[in-house]
Order: C-alpha cells, then sequence, then structure tokens
C-alpha cells in the first residue's frame, strides 16, 4: 500500500518533468507471460535517468524518452525485469514472467513484512500455487515436499484426512509437536483443515528458526506456517473461474493374503478347522471373492471455484466461492465442502482498514480406520476368508455365521454390512474473521499503530450409526451416537511500530501486547433401541428401568485456556550490508503453575550480505550471497490444560461420584525450545542457480515428560513434568535451477534435501519401554525396541532369537530386546521439475523419505497363527511343518511372539507426488470471446510409489501401522481455469 | 501542579495495574470448569461421600472387575483363566494368551495394569480417610462412621486382591517373604518411592483395617445399602465379616476365620434354594444372597468381555469339560444344579463353530446379551465354605461341622441333594469342588491353587489344537508363574520395588 502511493508521486514527478522535455513517445502494452492478460502498475523506466511511467488498468502504457536513451526497463514486484533497447521502435510490446526467487524476497511474519535480504531468520516460501491446484480436502497434505525441514506425511488417504506435519523433528516426548497455523495473523486450529479452501492462499511461509518465530515465541516452538489470504488487487475487477474434475484410485496393495485355494489348503494343513468335506473345500477353493474389491471403488473428485478481485486505491476486495466433493476409494466415504471468502481493504487518510471473513461448512463421511476392531471393513478386506462372499445371490448379506449374527463362519463381522448399513458423518461449520486497524501518525513520520483481532470458530456435528442388523449393534438393537462441539478461539494484537531511515541506517521496531483464549464445548449422546426402523433419532427407544439396555448415555465437557505476551522486535540495517534482528518478550500461560505461568524468550540474529561488498561484487559469477546466523529461544505451552490436581465426574449405583482424574503439578512450566540456525542464500550465473544451506541444531529443554511414578502412592502412574532434553540437529539444502531460459522454452529443476537428527539427550530415567519403543539417552524418540527374530529352527520348527550375547535360543525373553530404528525419517525431501514451451508446461515433483522402520502391526495380525480361522498372509504358506523344515516361518504351536523384528518393516519411500502438464491459451487469440485468460492442465497424483513396505501405503504415522489402513489416493484430474 | 501529576500518573499507573490483573484472571489465571478442583475439596461430609463412591467406581475398571476386549477382569474372570476352570477356544482373539498359557513376562501389560487398577481405587479410599475427620461432628458421628468403615474396608479388600496376585505365598507371619506397599496416605509425588512390605506388615495392616472397619461399621447411622431394591452396591458389616474370613482363610487363621465367617452368617441373607432367585442375582432381579456386588450402571461393560464376548456370542473362553458341559450329565455343575442354568448356555449355535456352552452369567440384565452386568464379590455361600474350609482344615479338624455347611450350599443349590457325610482329605477335596462350582468365574479357583495344593492340572481340551490354542496344561508347584512378577513399567516408576526371588 505504501509503496503504491510512493509510485503516484514517483509518476506525478515525472509527468510534471516529462512535460518540459522535448522527446519522442514511445506506447506499447505488458502483459503476463503465463497468460497474456495485461499487466498494471508495472514501473517502465528510462535507463540512465530517473525518468519512467507505470502502465494503466489494462497494462498499456505510454512514455516520453529521451531521444539520447537507448533502453527501457519494465519491472514489477514477483516479476522478472526486463530491459529492452528501444532502436527506432515507437511500439514496444513486453510480456513479463514470474520470478520465483523475486517473490519471496519478501518474508511474511504475520504481524509485518520484512525484506528477505535484511532477515536472518530460516524461512521457506511455499508456492500458494501449487498448493491450490493439488485436490485435497485438508491442505496439509500438499504441502509434502514443498520445503526443507517440513516433514508432512499423509496419515491416510480418507477424503478431509489431516496430515502429520512436523517442522524440524519431534521437539517434545510427551508435549505437542504440531507446528503453529497462522492464518491473516490468527491462530487457526490445526486440527480442522477439512473446511478451509486453499484456493484463496496467496502465501504460505514457513518460519523455522528461533529469529522468524519469535514473534511467536509462546507457541512457535515447533515452528510456524503464516498464511496470507489474497487480497484485493486495484483495477478494474476481475474474475476467475477453476474448475477440476477427476477421479481416484487405490495404490498398489503390497500386503498379499491368501487366494481361496491357498487359504482352503492352508486350513487342511492346519487339521481342517471348519471340518469341509471333499466337496465342499473343492467348490470353496473356487469362489476366491476380493472384499476389496467389494469395498472399494473408483471415485470421483469435483472442484468449483470463482473469485473475484477489483477496487481502487482507497477501497479494494477480494471475493471467492468455492465448492469441493471428493469421494473416498472406500464406497460410502467423502467430503463436500463450500466455503466462501470476502477480504476488503480501504485507506482512508491516515487509516488503513481490513476484514477477512471466511465461512466454511463441510459434510465428511468416514469409515474407522487406524485400528484393530473385527468390526472395521477397512480390516475385513484383510480378515475375511476369500471363499466367503459379502452378499448372497438373493442380495441379502451373508451371515454365514448363523441367521441374525451378522457375521461370517469365523466369527469376522461381515465388512460389508459394517460399511453399507451403518453410518458416520462429521459436518462441521468453520468461521475464521481477521480485522486490521492501522493510524499512521500525522507527526512522526514512520511511526503507526495497528491493532488486529481475529476468531477461529469451528463446530462439529458428528454422528456414528451402529445398526441393528450388524454384529456389534443386535445387542442394543443399534446404537446412535451424536455429538456437538465447539471451539472459539479469538486473537488480538496491538503495537506501535516506526520504521525510519538516517543515511547509512535503517530502523524499523515494534512493541506489541497479544491476548488469546480458546474456549472449547461439547455434549454428546448415545441412544439404543432402534425398532421402528428409522436410523436416525426418530428411531431411539428411550430406556427405562424395565428396558435398561436402552437407557441413553449423556455426556459433555468444556474447557478453556489463555495466553498474554508483551514483546518486542527491532531491526537494525547498515550500509545496505549488515543487518541485527531481535526479539524480546515475555508470556504468561494459563497452563502452568500459579508461579511458573511467566517466561521471558528472546533471538537475535544477524546478517552480512557479502555480496554488497565491493569485493564480491566485481565477481561476475556471483549474483547474491548471503550469510545469516540466529539464535534464540521459544517456548511450548502445549501441555495438559489445567496445571492443578482435580477430580472428575463419575457416578456409581445411581449417584454423581467424584474421582481423582488429574494428577497436577504446580510446578508444571514452559518447554524450551534454543534454535541456533546459520544459514546461507547464493545465487550465481545472473540468478540462473540459486539456492539455501541451512544448518541448525534445536535444543528442547524442560521437556513435558509424563514422569512415571508409582500408584501405590497416589493412584496415578505419571504426573505431567518437566525433564529431560531433546535434541534435533539438521542440514537443510535447496537448491534451484534455470537450465535452459530462451523466449519460449524454459526448463527449471529444482530440489530440497532435509537431514534431521533426533537425539535424546537427557532423561529422569534411562531406557523406559513403552510397547514396542523404547525412550532411550542418545536414541530417538520413538526407536523400535525388540528381540531380534533370527528364523526358525530345522529341526523343531521353532522361532529363534537372538541373544544380547549374540547366541540363537529358541525362548523368547525380553531382555534380549535390542534398538532398531524410528518411524521419523532422518532424511527427506524433493525434487522439482518444470518445462514451459509456448503455452505448454509440464511440472512433477517427485518426494522421498529415507530411512524410515516401521512396526507393521497389520501384517502382524495376519501372520499369528491364531488367526487361521481368518484369511491369512500369503507368507504362512511357508510355514514349518515337518516336510517343509528351511523357513523362516515357524511351526503354528510355537509360542506367538509380537515384539520382535519379523514385524519391522523398511518404510522408506520414494513417490511420484505430482505431475501436471498444462496449456495456457494465447491471450490475444482469448480477446476475441472476451475471455481475459484461460488455462486447462491434467494432473496425477501420487502415481507412484517406491517402497519395500508391506502394506497399502508406506505413509503412515506412528512407530506402528496399527491396522485399518485408509491409503492415500492415487488421483487424476482434468482442470480449467479461465479468466474474464 | 506536581500534586496534579502525580495524582494523574498515580490514577494511571493504578488503572494500568487493575486492567493487568483482570486481564491476568481472565486470560492467565484460568480454573477448570468441568473437574472438580482437589486443593480446596472435598469440602463437606456429602461431597467426601461422594469421592467414597469414587472408590467404588474404580472396582469397574477394565483391569479390576470390568473387561475390556479380551482382556480385563484381573480380580473377576483372569483368576478362572488362569486356572483350570476355563480354556481358550479357537474363537479367542487371543489378547490374554501370554496370560491363559502362562507366557507372561516383565513386560506384560496386564500385569502391570492390574496393580494400577488396585492401587487407584485405595488411592481414593485414602483421600476419604484423610478428609473424614476434617467433617466428623457429634451430630453426624454415625454418617462419619459409615463413611470411614467403608473406606478402611475397601482399602482392605483392594489390598488383599494385589497381594494374591504379587506374593509368593500367603505365609502370616513370614518377614521374609515380599508383600507390596501398604498404601495408607495419598501423596502425588515423584518423590514417593515406597519399599515392599514383608507379609506379616501387611496382613497387620488389613487386619487393622478390617478390624477398624467392623468397629466402624457396628455404629452407623443407616445401612450402607439401605434404599437399594436388588443390589447391595456398598460394603456393609457383613462384608467386612466375609473379608475378615477370606484373609484369615488366606492366613491359615482358622479360628478366626471360623469366628467371621460365623459372625457374617449371623447377619448375611439366607442361603438362595431357587433357580429364579438365583438367576436374578447375576441378572439385577434380585438381590438374593449377595453380600456386596460391585455395580456397573447403565452401558457400562462388566467382567464379560474377556470371556464371553456377549455383543456378538462369541466365546474367547468357556467353561471346561470337566465343570459343565451340554448335555449337563458330567463335569462338577449337572443341570440338577441351580448354578448350571445361572452360569452357563448354549449360545451360536452355527454348524461351523463347534457348539459348546459359554459362560454367560455375566451376560446382561433383564435378559439382554450386552455384557452390562454387575459382579458378585461376596455372597453368603462363600461364607459357608470358607467356615467349612476352616473347619476341616483346623489343627484338630472338626469334619462334622464342615459338612454340615458343605451340605447346607449344596442343598440349597442342587436339586434332590442328600446329604453326604465326608471326612479327612475326600471332605477337602469335596469343599474344594464345591467352591469350583460356585466361584466359576468370581475370581477364586487360582487363589485356591495357590494357597493349597499348588498344582494346576488343565482338563481334557489343553494342548488340542483344534479345540484349544493353549498347550500350557500343567503348573508345579515350584513354577515361578505362580506370582506375577513386579513389571518393568513398575520398576520404571519405583525401583524400590524388589522383584519376586522367582523372577530374577
Amino acid at each position: 500500500m505504501k509503496k503504491n502511493l510512493l509510485m503516484t508521486f514517483v509518476l506525478a514527478f515525472f509527468t510534471l518533468t516529462s512535460l518540459i522535455a522535448q522527446d519522442r513517445k514511445i506506447t506499447g502494452k505488458v502483459t503476463s507471460a503465463e497468460d497474456g492478460t495485461g499487466l498494471p502498475g508495472v514501473t517502465v523506466s528510462i535507463k540512465g535517468t530517473t525518468k519512467g511511467t507505470q502502465t494503466n488498468v489494462d497494462g498499456s502504457y505510454s512514455v516520453s524518452v529521451p531521444s539520447a536513451s537507448t533502453t527501457l526497463v519494465f519491472s514489477f514486484v514477483g516479476l522478472n525485469t526486463q530491459s529492452v533497447s528501444v532502436g527506432n521502435q515507437s511500439v514496444i510490446n513486453v510480456a513479463l514472467s514470474t520470478d520465483s526467487r523475486q517473490l519471496s524476497e519478501v518474508v511474511v511474519t504475520g504481524y509485518s513484512s520484512i525484506q528477505k535480504r535484511t532477515f536472518s531468520g530460516a524461512t521457506a516460501n511455499i508456492s500458494s500455487k501449487e498448493v491450490a491446484k493439488q485436490p485435497f480436502g485438508s491442505f496439509d497434505q500438499a504441502l509434502q515436499g514443498a520445503a526443507t525441514g517440513v516433514s508432512v506425511m499423509a496419515n491416510g488417504g480418507q477424503p478431509g484426512q489431516q496430515a502429520v506435519v512436523r517442522i524440524r523433528g519431534n521437539g517434545s516426548i510427551n508435549g505437542v509437536n504440531t507446528p503453529l497455523f497462522i492464518l491473516d495473523g490468527v491462530e487457526i486450529s490445526a486440527a480442522d483443515f477439512q473446511t478451509m479452501n486453499q484456493g484463496d492462499f496467496e502465501s504460505i511461509e514457513v518460519l523455522k528458526d528461533a529469529v522468524s518465530t519469535g514473534i511467536y515465541g509462546s507457541r512457535g516452538a515447533n515452528g510456524v506456517f503464516v498464511i496470507t489470504t489474497k487480497r484485493g488487487k486495484a483495477g478494474q475487477v476481475q474474475i476467475n473461474y477453476d474448475y477440476q474434475l477427476g477421479q481416484s484410485t487405490m495404490p498398489e496393495d503390497r500386503l498379499i493374503v491368501m487366494t481361496s485355494e491357498q487359504k482352503i489348503k492352508y486350513e487342511l494343513q492346519r487339521g481342517n478347522p471348519y471340518g469341509w468335506s471333499k466337496a465342499e473345500s473343492d467348490s470353496l477353493s473356487k469362489v476366491n471373492f476380493s472384499w476389496r474389491d467389494e469395498l472399494f471403488r473408483t471415485a470421483k473428485t469435483e472442484q468449483h471455484q470463482i473469485s473475484a478481485t477489483g477496487g481502487n486505491e482507497a477501497s479494494k476486495f477480494y471475493a471467492s466461492l468455492a465448492y469441493m466433493d471428493q469421494e473416498g476409494i472406500v464406497k460410502t466415504t467423502g467430503l463436500k465442502r463450500y466455503t466462501v471468502r470476502a477480504n476488503v481493504d480501504n485507506t482512508v487518510k491516515n487509516f488503513k482498514f481490513g476484514l477477512g471473513i471466511q465461512g466454511g461448512f463441510s459434510d465428511r463421511t468416514n469409515t474407522s480406520e487406524a485400528n484393530t476392531f473385527l468390526s472395521s471393513p477397512l480390516n475385513a478386506i484383510r480378515w475375511s476368508n476369500p471363499y466367503e462372499v459379502a452378499q448372497l445371490p438373493d442380495g441379502s448379506y451373508n451371515q454365514s455365521g448363523g441367521a441374525g449374527t451378522g457375521q461370517l463362519g469365523s466369527g469376522q463381522p461381515n465388512g460389508a454390512m459394517e460399511l453399507f448399513l451403518n453410518y458416520n458423518f462429521n459436518k462441521q461449520i468453520k468461521g475464521v474473521a481477521t480485522s486490521y486497524l492501522e493510524y499512521h501518525i500525522p507527526a512522526v513520520k514512520g511511526l503507526f499503530l495497528r491493532t488486529n483481532w481475529g476468531v477461529d470458530y469451528t463446530q462439529n456435528e458428528n454422528a456414528a450409526f451402529t445398526d441393528p442388523r450388524v454384529s456389534g449393534g443386535i445387542a442394543r438393537q443399534g446404537i446412535l451416537t451424536r455429538a456437538m462441539n465447539r471451539n472459539f478461539r479469538f486473537t488480538g494484537t496491538t503495537s506501535l511500530n516506526y520504521n525510519a531511515t538516517f543515511g547509512k541506517h535503517e530502523i524499523s521496531a515494534g512493541v506489541f501486547g497479544e491476548l488469546i483464549k480458546n474456549d472449547f464445548r461439547s455434549f454428546q449422546f448415545t441412544g439404543y433401541g432402534f425398532t421402528n426402523g428409522f436410523t436416525n433419532e426418530a428411531g431411539i427407544t428411550p430406556g427405562t428401568a424395565t428396558t435398561p439396555n436402552y437407557i441413553p448415555a449423556v455426556a459433555g465437557n468444556g474447557d478453556q485456556y489463555g495466553l498474554m505476551s508483551v514483546f518486542a522486535t527491532a531491526n537494525y540495517g547498515y550500509d545496505g550490508k549488515y543487518f541485527l534482528n531481535v526479539v524480546a518478550r515475555r508470556d504468561g500461560s494459563s497452563r502452568f503453575g500459579l508461579n511458573n505461568k511467566w517466561a521471558n524468550f528472546g533471538s537475535v540474529g544477524a546478517v552480512w550480505l557479502a555480496s554488497e561488498e565491493a569485493f564480491i561484487r566485481d565477481i561476475a559469477f556471483i549474483s547474491s550471497l548471503k550469510f545469516r546466523a540466529s539464535y534464540g529461544t521459544t517456548g511450548n505451552n502445549g501441555a495438559d490444560l489445567y496445571p492443578i490436581p482435580q477430580f472428575g465426574r463419575t457416578s456409581y449405583a445411581g449417584v454423581g461420584a467424584w474421582s481423582p482424574s488429574v494428577p497436577g503439578n504446580p510446578r508444571l512450566t514452559w518447554e524450551i525450545n534454543s534454535t541456533a540456525n546459520i544459514g546461507v542464500d547464493f545465487s550465481v550465473m545472473k540468478n540462473r542457480i540459486n539456492g539455501t544451506v541451512e544448518v541448525y541444531t534445536r535444543n528442547t529443554t524442560d521437556q513435558f515428560y509424563n514422569l512415571p511414578v508409582d500408584p501405590s502412592s497416589g493412584g496415578f502412574t505419571s504426573i505431567q513434568s518437566n525433564f529431560g532434553e531433546v535434541q534435533n540437529q539438521g542440514i537443510e539444502v535447496s537448491l534451484n535451477a534455470d537450465i535452459i531460459k530462451t523466449g519460449s522454452f524454459t526448463w527449471n529443476i529444482g530440489g530440497n534435501i532435509s537431514y534431521n537428527k533426533n537425539e535424546i539427550v537427557a532423561l529422569p530415567q534411562d531406557n523406559v519401554i513403552s510397547g514396542v519403543t523404547v525412550l532411550s539417552k542418545g536414541s530417538p524418540i520413538n526407536t523400535l525396541f525388540l528381540v531380534p527374530f533370527a528364523g526358525v529352527d530345522p529341526e523343531t520348527g521353532n522361532a529363534l532369537y537372538t541373544k544380547l550375547d549374540g547366541t540363537k535360543t529358541q525362548t523368547f525373553n525380553v531382555a534380549d530386546k535390542i534398538k532398531y530404528g524410528t518411524s521419523d525419517a532422518p532424511l527427506f525431501g524433493g525434487l522439482t521439475t518444470r518445462l514451459s514451451y509456448a503455452g505448454f508446461d509440464l511440472s512433477a515433483q517427485a518426494n522421498f523419505f529415507l530411512g524410515r522402520e516401521m512396526y507393521n502391526n497389520d501384517l502382524n495380525n495376519i501372520i499369528n497363527p491364531t488367526y487361521y480361522w481368518d484369511n491369512m498372509h500369503i507368507s504362512v504358506l511357508n510355514e514349518w511343518t515337518p516336510t517343509n523344515k528351511i523357513t523362516d516361518v515357524p511351526r503354528p504351536g510355537n509360542p506367538y511372539r509380537a515384539q520382535t523384528s519379523r514385524l519391522i518393516d523398511d518404510a522408506s519411500f520414494w513417490r511420484l507426488r505430482n505431475v501436471t502438464l498444462g496449456y495456457t491459451f494465447n491471450a490475444n487469440t482469448l480477446k476475441k470471446i472476451k475471455v481475459r485468460s484461460a488455462r486447462v492442465f491434467v494432473q496425477g497424483q501420487n502415481l507412484f510409489t517406491i517402497t519395500k513396505f508391506r502394506g497399502f501405503d508406506p505413509e503412515a504415522t506412528g512407530t506402528s501401522l496399527t491396522g485399518a489402513q485408509y491409503p492415500s489416493l492415487v488421483q487424476t484430474t482434468f482442470g480449467l481455469s479461465i479468466g474474464f | 501542579m506536581i500534586t496534579k501529576i502525580f495524582k494523574r500518573t498515580s490514577a494511571l499507573v493504578l488503572i494500568a495495574a487493575f486492567t493487568l490483573q483482570s486481564c491476568q484472571d481472565s486470560f492467565v489465571n484460568l480454573a477448570p470448569e468441568f473437574t472438580l478442583d482437589a486443593v480446596n475439596n472435598p469440602s463437606d461430609m456429602g461431597q467426601l461421600e461422594q469421592v467414597l463412591d469414587g472408590a467404588y467406581a474404580n472396582f469397574r475398571a477394565n483391569d479390576y472387575y470390568g473387561s475390556g476386549s479380551g482382556t480385563g477382569a484381573g480380580l473377576a474372570i483372569m483368576p478362572d483363566v488362569l486356572s483350570d476352570n476355563l480354556y481358550e477356544t479357537i474363537q479367542t482373539l487371543a489378547n490374554s494368551r501370554d496370560m491363559s498359557n502362562f507366557q507372561f513376562q516383565q513386560n506384560t501389560a496386564q500385569i502391570t495394569n492390574i496393580y494400577n487398577a488396585g492401587y487407584k481405587v485405595i488411592s481414593v479410599a485414602n483421600i476419604v480417610l484423610r478428609d473424614v475427620d476434617k467433617f466428623t461432628t457429634p451430630a453426624n458421628k454415625k454418617t462419619a462412621n459409615r463413611i470411614k468403615g467403608q473406606a478402611h474396608a475397601i482399602r482392605a479388600m483392594a489390598h488383599f486382591d494385589l497381594f494374591r496376585y504379587f506374593a509368593e505365598n500367603y505365609d502370616r507371619n513370614s518377614t521374609t517373604t515380599l508383600a507390596l506397599n501398604y498404601s495408607k496416605t495419598f501423596e502425588i509425588s515423584s518423590d514417593a518411592k515406597p519399599v515392599r512390605l514383608s507379609n506379616k506388615v501387611y496382613y497387620d495392616e488389613m487386619f487393622a483395617d478390617i478390624n477398624a472397619a467392623q468397629t466402624l461399621l457396628a455404629d452407623v447411622d443407616k445401612n450402607v445399602n439401605q434404599g437399594f431394591a436388588v443390589i447391595r452396591p456398598k460394603m456393609g458389616l457383613a462384608a467386612v465379616h466375609l473379608l475378615k474370613a477370606r484373609v484369615s482363610l488366606y492366613a491359615g487363621l482358622y479360628a478366626d476365620a471360623i469366628a467371621a465367617a460365623t459372625a457374617g452368617i449371623a447377619i448375611a441373607p439366607a442361603l438362595v434354594n431357587n433357580q429364579t432367585t438365583f438367576n436374578g442375582m447375576y441378572t439385577e432381579a434380585a438381590a438374593g444372597e449377595i453380600i456386596w456386588n460391585v455395580q456397573f450402571d447403565a452401558g457400562q461393560s462388566g467382567p464379560s468381555f474377556i470371556a464371553f464376548f456377549a455383543t456378538n456370542n462369541r466365546s474367547y473362553f468357556r467353561p471346561a469339560l470337566e465343570i459343565a458341559t451340554i448335555a449337563g450329565t458330567t463335569g462338577l455343575i449337572r443341570s440338577n444344579d441351580i448354578r448350571y442354568g445361572a452360569y452357563f448356555a448354549n449360545v451360536n449355535r452355527t454348524t461351523e463353530v463347534p457348539q459348546a456352552l459359554a459362560l454367560t452369567k455375566y451376560r446382561g440384565k433383564g435378559g439382554v446379551s450386552n455384557g452390562n452386568a454387575n459382579f458378585i464379590a461376596m455372597k453368603t455361600a462363600e461364607l459357608y465354605l470358607i467356615r467349612a474350609e476352616a473347619y476341616a482344615r483346623s489343627s484338630t479338624p472338626q469334619d462334622a461341622l464342615a459338612m454340615r455347611d458343605l451340605n447346607a450350599v449344596r442343598t440349597a443349590r442342587i436339586s434332590g441333594y442328600v446329604n453326604e457325610d465326608l471326612t479327612g482329605a475326600t471332605l477337602v477335596n469335596a469343599i474344594a469342588d464345591e467352591r469350583r462350582r460356585e466361584f466359576v468365574g468370581e475370581g477364586h479357583r487360582f487363589f485356591d491353587l495357590k494357597r493349597t495344593s499348588r498344582t494346576l492340572t488343565r482338563g481334557s481340551t489343553c494342548g488340542i489344537p483344534a479345540q484349544s490354542p493353549v498347550d500350557r496344561c500343567s503348573l508345579t508347584p515350584t513354577a515361578r508363574e505362580w506370582t506375577f512378577p513386579i513389571t518393568e513399567t513398575l520398576t520404571n516408576a519405583n525401583p524400590n520395588l524388589v522383584q519376586n526371588p522367582s523372577w530374577k
């Protein structure tokens, strides 16, 4: 805004001078190289002079050039500057292309933006276009591979499913590790992105080190995503319409279960538990029903967005309306989403005022995932015998386990009944509103007051219905659980800011006060007795003393938390070469003990812009070179909500009762992150190649650690405390090169790679085992800890295990456990390439996560010989028998041990994340049909994956793949964008 | 002028300070609205009684008397799973395999969970005992006695249950056998690292609590179970007598056991001898001879789900064929016994799964199969059987008196029963068999074997893959599995918990 005002002055000045001179006139039009539309506001300057002009609304300009001048320079923020030699031309038309390097030259930290060249923080800009084009119900999924240090794991492909996002590793053992998400200066819940439209995003900035997250010091310990939404642009109203249509399929399944023939053969080998006759086993062997095909489908995705922007210098707007309909690849599942946004910015004299409102509604239908329940349809595809069918020839559901049981012969519930008769949905209303008011104090230039207020409101309505006919619903004639909850959070930030330049000195500083409060409420009921055919509330039979089975259950809950902060930022620059950034703050959180609520944090960073030094400027090869370093502390308050001991409500024999629910710890205080970061940004060969290298150490001390205690003293098994230290150290490299850059042909490749080493430095007690993992000094969090499986003894058929002394034994002993790897990939990144030629463009992104190991519990449940009544993994066919002695599958009678290395899978993977082929129509052609711009494209998502992981999808989170995995979708979509 | 400035400034400072304070109160000093602050509460006798009910509620934990999917019921059905009363079926999901096949080790979560569940109950009782005197006045003395007496009884009960699993033997006077920590204070601190007491000290503490409960509950404002028609969810005086008799029997204090059982029988309900009432005890239709039942309210899962998955009729564990069969003509419990119909049924008849009896006693209330059943922790029959055993095992056995009690139980339960007249070892064995009949699925068998013969021999289904995946068919007296180890998790939390010698 300020820049525009300045331009107006410059323009007026130039116009005056041009009236005086006796020069020749040059006219022309500046257009966008991408879509051929006219670009307003482009600066047209005459090289060697201070003269110039700006293009008007449709991109045209007219400038008077002194006869001595030979070159015109066309420049605009975010676009490549072009110089054109005048010669004897009187009309000069140019097309400017986007400069991805220049775009990121401003770092938007949420409260302010700062010139990237003067900033010492470790930040990365993620292309909002790339995020917007990928059809994900939850936009965080599209962040994968987009920036160094940012690990994004899909965590399943259910439409609207959230990813697990980590910036520079896990810092906290028992606290929250989720980064902070800021939208237009307001915190938004990382738990509900399903009702956000990524098409409204203008920029996404990742803040990684202490100096960049410093202004979010009380919440920024795990890194910050700063999202700004599209604001209005001055000029004629522009309307855009975006459309996508596509389909999704399931990925390759690498967890192979037996066919009917194999399973029957195996059953006969194990003693024919069902007692099949010869005729029965022969006919069943031929059934080969695919439960996977029965429950999965090729799904459709469709989305529409219409947006408009316009206004004048004093008042601008952006508005959008979007609709998304994404079916899941498991039948019945899907997400429908409706969102609107309106942003308005006004300037009146010394005041600026803006408002952004987003409203959305989403309707998500789920199936249960990531569990080991018999009733989960996603487990049925693994467990149900292939010789059983979902439906009988007469169309009724197969209940071979007995009429009215909802079960197959093995006792496994019929997965088709579970999927098609039950329902499970979440309807979410989400509103995000932000506003700001800025007052520039007339008396002092560069001094202004700003206040920014926003709310994030989410309301969820959930339903989970279990039909009276399915296995789990019979006992109480159907179960309907309905739950409502809402979360309201407001963030208010008020600041006094000052910018000034004195000679070689540049100063900008601000003093801030911030208030945040969150309020959550929920209630739910569960009703039974669906005897009248209705499957909604109308079907509920309220229980009485004589029908206690139908007595509904009710529950409700609520909580609050608050944060108060005061902080100051100061940036100082000298001579355009040396810069210093400082943040100091004091924060209070409601989550800590009375005398431990408040803490101080601070950070400092420095920049040396080496390429501004004369001795480097002379090296033609180097276009820019910048060194920076930062150090500072930030806090994590992601602990339990109230630190005091509490009783929770319960009841006994019909009366209310109290039972201790929270042990409390009045000494609980902030978990502290100290991050040191050194970075180099460079570009060489006239900016053809540019890159960044970062090295960091992030130490998290005063860990939120659930200290184990003996329940014999107070009934609790752990107390949330501050103990221990975790270190994340890493290197991040990103490189980008324009291999070919001619007029109409460009080829660009880019890559980013991150290495993060996670290590526990201190613990109150070493080697604490929990399930299949261990917390141990010198090892990462979530290190797998299992007994080494050493094959099978050929003589006995018993499993062999390696003891700590290296000898082999047939006796399983937990004392023989050793450390393996972890599922948090130490090495990950993405590679991108983009080719464009004459309107066509082709881009691709491949992502990789290497060095991961995961415990495969999905496999565990189909190799355990106890479960041979249900279907099993094909490897079990090779089980030890007196005639098959050389094998690695133990005999079925050998006690089955799950905590062994036999179940560790290499979960590293390479994935072709996105391929897009697009064509942009020529603007002049489009003009004839009154269209400003048009582009069509096709893209493929997750087209292929290279992995050794035995499952649908290695992209699962946590140390163990529990079971019932909903795989990431393989999507193909066609897209169309039209501008008017 | 200066005064004016000072006045104005100080007013501003005051306003600022006030604003900051009120801001702090609404943003930083927040208190929970849906839980009760335990720093200033319980604050009166009424609330204290609600905390006492909280102690009872914790008996419902999954690993105490409640159950999860194929797990839990640590003191309800687990002692039967660990014995010859039940056998694991081929329908199992193997969630308790480490227990049923005696594969448990120091990493077995179910053991830790049982320990945690027991001490949770104790910790809540300790809050009641910590605070009750604060609210006691001469006017509410009898109310206080009622509350305090129950807290003592609950504390003794839960300590005894843990002791049964974790002590290597039940020797009353051993100063070397390790019992556990006898917890009498409520303390939330990471510094609390209690040690294991000897059996002797532990027994002393249990008896002290039981005697205190006995004294207090004899002088109360009202019967603890007043107002309940078909349930008896609280521990009254009869329950305390039974607990005393039970502990004395384990300790080999037969005279004390006889005295306590006699005192209990005097005030306990009469033995039930008809099918309807007996069934009603398990389906919440009749109080019958219940002395104390743990109440599972609507929607809560009782003990059933470790053995019989009531909502889909799947049996993970079934009664051993030596206990009962479909025909009802062989085994300990036959179809002429009212316990047969109340405890078992042949459900889920399919052609594919072989028919067998399921342990249906905790199936549900009012004829519904949902697993929402109460757990009968104490009933009159146990008083008779304890007294019978104590008479028969006394240093000078009184077989006639023992036989009289045994006959009383059998007469009530078995139709057409003709009194028998057994003596000596035959009588002792007959009493043990009667305990198997009476308490199948009620959490006694493993401990009865442990405190008497320490020999387990599992029945005919064991080791036959087509019937049961379990192949550990016997447990010799020296086997370490008679005692739970202190698990890794517990040692992590408290290094002072010394491991049992057999597990070292």
